[in-house]
């Protein structure tokens, strides 16, 4: 499977920014081909049930970006990052409605607590993550932007480094220093 | 030097030194800046703690938390209905083997997925056919007794079937002639019940269709096909990334689609017929009439391919079976049984060792459908024009 091509996406971005509003109904299965992508990329061994909800979360993210075509975006890059934006926004909202059910229903029989406390990665809290992001993007945006590609959008290093016009190193560096400072304010000592 | 820039430097390098020697390392490099030190340090600490913080991706951490909620309603109560264990699970929702705590009745409910649970249009559209289909009563039709919607859940109330559906079935492959026209009969009277009360199935397939444990045949799912979530986008799209999910993910549902559906022309009972050819077809040769190598492929046989004589690859099936299944799979309505009542009383006949009329009696042969087909040529070609493209860009 292949990455959309840089020349193909960026073509298109100017064609549809001139006005012309085909090149932006080519660019969205483009977008939904890179979000497939990228859940490929992280289905391993996961059972059904998890297969289809990746499905489900993927096409909101999709139908999100249908209703998109308002911005300006100006190349490849920043395609990718509304992107990893877009998947942010749709992963909060589901935790977030979820959240709700659990509180409303008093269905599940886990405590609220036990999600708070997942510090293992495998059962964050995507809502306080949001938050503690939020902050962090007030004193350094570039860390948060980031986090928010490689996490929420899924990229490789390299890409991260290509969306943000800086060097693999300068991610990695960012990347080691926001997981740190996330933490410590998600889980202080 | 910012402040930041500060930071990060002394926490980078704060990472190389021995933790046993953090602290003084942190006096010598901080001073009197005391502030400055008790961030470092809380930094470099987090960063030792923070095993595998972050490197599940966000995706992966949402999606199995919202698969662990769908099987978490095991054991729990909505309303009357004590669940017991899940039996299913598709894109439509996830069905439960519960326990209806008023009568002590076992029951299956169906729960509506949270993403079109949370679209109010998709839950009105949810209710009004759970309850065109709780005026639906027949031995060969899986019974709706209810709607409900309790603590966020939407879900419905159904008889409990016991049995294998003719999926599993199929996947030994072709099926011997007499279990064959059993199970057609017994499809066709449902349906024909169920047309005859205005209600269309509109997706019947093998999963669909349930061989009882106690002998019989039990159609489930009436009316659910509607509910999807068309109006967010285009009805194509919505259907072709059904099937261009993930593998495995949605089982093949365009197989059973009738022309119509697919050109998205007006709709009626004799898609269900339709999609009975598809099935006896199938039930018949242990494979799909219209089946490519591809979705767009698929389309375009279902659209205006003829399939093989089912005697190509089960010589025993009878000339009169193969009658039958052409008549139901002909591209246009028009040319089809016009009720599943004339095709019933035709499949009785053969189960019964009479013969079939060939002739005209039970539908009109091919006339005047050309202007239509012409029509129908041309939309699809547009339609497969963009099939293959979307194909293409997720495959390549």
């Amino acid at each position: 499977m292949t990455v959309p091509s840089s020349r193909e996406v960026t073509r298109l971005l100017k064609a549809w920014n001139l006005g012309e509003d085909d090149a932006f109904h080519q660019l969205v299965p483009l977008v939904y081909q890179e979000l497939r992508r990228l859940a490929h990329r992280h289905m391993r061994k996961e059972g059904q049930g998890h297969i289809l909800q990746t499905t489900a979360l993927i096409n909101e993210a999709y139908i999100r970006l249908q209703d998109l075509n308002q911005i300006n975006w100006q190349n490849r890059s920043q395609f990718f990052a509304i992107s990893a934006q877009v998947m942010r926004r749709v992963l909060v909202d589901f935790a977030r409605s979820r959240k709700a059910r659990k509180r409303g229903g008093g269905l599940d029989r886990i405590t609220l607590n036990e999600e708070v406390l997942g510090t293992d990665g495998k059962n964050l809290d995507l809502l306080a993550l949001d938050e503690v992001l939020e902050r962090l993007s007030g004193f350094d945006a570039r860390k948060a932007r980031v986090v928010e590609l490689r996490f929420y959008g899924g990229f490789s290093v390299s890409e991260t480094a290509e969306a943000l016009g800086i060097s693999p190193e300068t991610v990695m560096r960012d990347w080691k220093f926001a997981r740190a400072w996330l933490f410590k304010e998600m889980f202080p000592q | 030097m910012k402040r930041l820039d500060q930071v990060q430097e002394l926490f980078e390098r704060g990472l190389e030194v021995d933790p046993s020697e953090l602290e003084t390392f942190l006096d010598r490099a901080c001073g009197s800046d005391t502030e400055l030190k008790m961030e470092v340090m809380a930094l470099v600490n987090s960063d030792r703690d923070s095993g595998g913080f972050l490197e599940t991706p966000a995706l992966d951490i949402e999606a199995r938390k919202l698969a662990e909620e769908r099987a978490g309603l095991q054991g729990t109560c909505l309303g009357d209905y004590e669940i017991l264990e899940m039996i299913g699970e598709g894109g439509m929702g996830t069905v439960y083997r519960v326990l209806d705590l008023r009568l002590g009745e076992p029951r299956a409910i169906k729960v509506l997925p949270h993403e079109l649970a949370e679209d109010p249009t998709c839950i009105r559209r949810f209710a009004r056919e759970a309850k065109a289909a709780m005026g639906l009563s027949h031995p060969g039709i899986a019974k709706v007794f209810d709607v409900c919607e309790i603590e966020g859940y939407h879900f419905i109330v159904m008889e409990l079937v016991e049995g294998n559906p003719v999926s599993e079935l199929l996947s030994e492959g072709a099926l011997p002639v007499e279990q064959l026209l059993e199970i057609a009969v017994g499809l066709a009277s449902g349906l024909a019940e169920a047309h005859s009360k205005g209600v269309t199935h509109r997706d019947i397939k093998p999963a669909n269709v349930m061989v009882c444990r106690g002998g019989g045949v039990k159609l489930l799912d009436f009316g659910l096909s509607k509910v999807s979530r068309k109006q967010r986008s285009s009805g194509l799209f919505d259907m072709s990334t059904e099937s261009l999910t993930l593998p495995g993910a949605v089982v093949g549902t365009i197989d059973y689609m009738s022309p119509e559906q697919i050109l998205n022309r007006g709709i009626d009972h004799r898609c269900d017929i339709f999609a009975i050819g598809t099935l006896l077809y199938q039930m018949a040769t242990g494979r799909l009439p219209f089946t490519g190598g591809s979705v767009p492929d698929t389309l375009d046989r279902i659209c205006h391919r003829h399939p093989y004589p089912i005697a190509r690859f089960s010589p025993e099936a009878s000339d009169r079976l193969e009658v039958i299944v052409r008549r139901c799979l002909q591209k246009n309505p028009e040319d089809r049984y016009q009720s599943m009542e004339l095709l019933l009383s035709d499949l009785k006949r053969v189960r019964a060792g009479d013969v079939v009329p060939t002739g005209e009696a039970s539908g009109r042969q091919s006339n005047g459908s050309a202007r239509s087909i012409l029509y129908g040529v041309a939309a699809v070609v547009s339609l497969l024009l963009l099939l293959a493209l979307l194909w293409k860009l997720a495959f390549d």
